[in-house]
């Protein structure tokens, strides 16, 4: 087949992508510029008086970021530990951490409900430890919205940087020990920058998908808002399509600028050539 | 005092005894090759003094300072890999850098000294290049370059030039014996290159199942390999077994049931009951049944069984009553057909007595 045939396999996809995606999202966005047949941003400017509405898009922003800077921290340890092994006790632990991906995200809430409630099963614990005097306030705050959170979106971050951290080799952290570097500079100097690719990836996915979850948010975080919720409950509750779509549009910008950011700041640390 | 010694050292892998009872001493300023097949535990005897590993038992001892336990990082060794292990996400500047700024150096005095090790690897111009866009004669000596410059007290090489070309082989090897002879490093090199270690080192350590059969100056090695692993390893294809020794003056005579061989002792056998002789396929001569020099001594008849062409000479496979040898014959004359009689000669300084 000739070179410039070859496009006609994309055409499924893209004629899909385009009816059932592109179109929708430009009609959403269009609606959000008019008000009663006239071009308007009253829409925007309306939202962006409202402290409410500011109020939740912080905290959107905050759970997110947390989430990801959490899922990171977490991660680097694991992924490295799991990259380092090899055989079938590596399939194990890269099929045990993505465990948390293959089940209901209610069934999650809820066994997160059961262990953070009042009297659920944490505080239990820790009251016959005396380690508290009065049952910890957990659910229905951050605190158990960014558990659950991480919970959720871990194995992606694990799964993209274990990704990155197989291919490098052992010798060059030894290369560096044998320079003069402790392991932790080692670590820091060598295998970090390395992963930034990894890193990458795994941090706009489990920003994206923090910044766009409902299901967890909305069991896990009770009175507390995040977007997504507010979006729903605008559409649903409230019947208000127009502010529905413009908080849609919205969050489609602010996911597209976090992920240009991300990828500048990748250019910015992965200069090899 | 030696520079370094390893005594008694033991490494095992789970029930794998790979090192046993190693002992070795390096002296100052000197190249020492450990030379031997894969799984010998020459790698491994180069990672344990480089610290990528732990003894089981025994002493590493240093300049008279026990470096058994030390961490690789207080270590103050270069170690050069066989893959190079450059770091990919930094220039070779910063790859060479890399040494001198944990070592906490000012800014010019770092840059001085890169620009002199660039001179002495002839990589000058090349700073900001990335390791990905160097060929890898050029990666190797970028890596030299790394190692050399924080000024070791001991070099480390495993396998450096095992994944280049034929001929930049042998460039780089002359490069690295240069350098080091230049610098007055002591370096310690593992290859199972017999060439490559013989051409560079000053003594040669030759291993088999993680203990040293010889270590020696390679002349004297080349010449008089210790044990029949030796000699096999370093090009003796022709082994005969004799059945009685005696000692005939200087010489020693060894009796077959097919003739006599007459040569001198070798020294470094150590038991004088050792029956087995050894000879390279380029040192038996080819001649006449009843010549003068052979006095019906070191010699045997034999049928061409198989013609090789190996480019500068053609090589036999000879049926004799005491076995096949092979034989290597100039390709300057036209070679003999299978089948022919052919009459060998073993002259007596070529022969060589091996455990």
């Amino acid at each position: 087949m000739k070179k410039n045939k070859a496009f006609l396999f994309l055409l499924p996809g893209l004629v899909f992508l385009f009816l059932f995606m592109i179109i929708p999202i430009v009609l959403i966005i269009r609606s959000t510029f008019s008000d009663q047949g006239q071009i308007s941003f009253n829409g925007y400017m309306e939202f962006f008086k409202n402290k409410y509405f500011i109020q939740i898009l912080i905290n959107t922003l905050k759970v997110s970021l947390l989430t990801t800077l959490l899922c990171i921290v977490i991660s680097l340890p694991v992924a490295y530990y799991i990259a380092k092994l090899h055989g079938r006790i590596k399939s194990v632990l890269i099929g045990l951490s993505v465990f948390p991906l293959l089940t209901s995200a209610i069934v999650r809430s809820f066994s997160w409900m059961i262990i953070l409630g009042k009297k659920g099963l944490l505080n239990e614990l820790l009251l016959n430890l005396h380690l508290i005097k009065e049952p910890l306030n957990l659910l229905y705050t951050p605190t158990s919205m960014i558990i659950g959170l991480v919970h959720l979106f871990l194995p992606l971050m694990i799964i993209s940087l274990v990704g990155v951290m197989e291919n490098i080799s052992d010798d060059l952290v030894q290369a560096a020990e044998s320079l003069g570097a402790s392991r932790f500079v080692a670590f820091r100097k060598i295998i970090f920058p390395l992963c930034v690719p990894g890193l990458i990836i795994g941090s706009i996915l489990v920003f994206v998908g923090s910044l766009t979850a409902y299901t967890t948010p909305a069991l896990l975080g009770g009175k507390e808002q995040v977007i997504s919720v507010y979006l729903y409950q605008n559409a649903m509750t409230l019947n208000d399509w127009h502010t529905a779509s413009s908080v849609a549009t919205i969050m489609v910008a602010v996911t597209f600028t976090i992920v240009g950011l991300m990828n500048l700041a990748a250019n910015k640390l992965n200069s090899r050539g | 005092m030696s520079l370094l010694s390893l005594n008694d050292v033991s490494v095992a892998y789970g029930p794998n005894t790979i090192l046993k009872d190693l002992n070795l001493t390096v002296e100052k300023g000197e190249l020492l090759s450990l030379l031997g097949p894969s799984g010998c535990g020459k790698t491994t005897t180069l990672r344990l003094i480089a610290g990528f590993l732990q003894a089981k038992t025994g002493q590493f001892l240093f300049n008279a300072k026990d470096y058994t336990r030390l961490p690789i990082n207080k270590r103050h060794f270069g170690f050069v890999f066989q893959n190079y292990a450059l770091f990919p996400h930094l220039t070779v500047f910063d790859n060479i850098a890399f040494g001198l700024r944990l070592r906490k150096m000012d800014k010019k005095t770092i840059e001085k000294k890169i620009k002199a090790i660039l001179q002495v690897v002839n990589l000058t111009g090349f700073e900001k290049r990335f390791p990905a866009e160097l060929s890898g004669g050029q990666r190797q000596r970028v890596a030299i370059a790394r190692a050399l410059v924080i000024e070791p007290d001991l070099l480390l090489f495993d396998e450096p030039l095992s994944n280049l070309d034929a001929n930049l082989r042998v460039t780089m090897r002359e490069e690295i014996r240069r350098i080091q002879q230049e610098l007055g490093i002591t370096a310690i090199y593992v290859s199972h290159d017999q060439e490559e270690c013989f051409s560079i080192s000053d003594k040669v350590a030759i291993l088999n199942h993680g203990m040293i059969e010889q270590i020696d100056q390679p002349k004297k090695i080349y010449r008089y390999p210790k044990s029949e692993f030796v000699a096999q390893f370093i090009g003796f294809k022709n082994f005969i077994t004799c059945s009685k020794r005696a000692n005939d003056g200087n010489d020693v005579v060894f009796s077959t049931a097919h003739g006599q061989f007459r040569t001198t002792p070798n020294a470094d056998v150590q038991s004088e009951t050792s029956l087995k002789l050894a000879i390279r396929p380029d040192d038996i001569e080819l001649c006449a049944p009843a010549d003068a020099k052979t006095a019906g001594e070191n010699f045997l008849t034999g049928q061409i069984q198989l013609s090789t062409f190996l480019g500068k000479a053609y090589q036999y496979k000879v049926l004799t009553p005491l076995g096949v040898f092979h034989v290597n014959c100039g390709s300057e004359t036209e070679p003999l057909a299978v089948g022919t009689t052919i009459h060998l000669f073993f002259p007596m300084d070529k022969l060589v007595n091996v455990d």
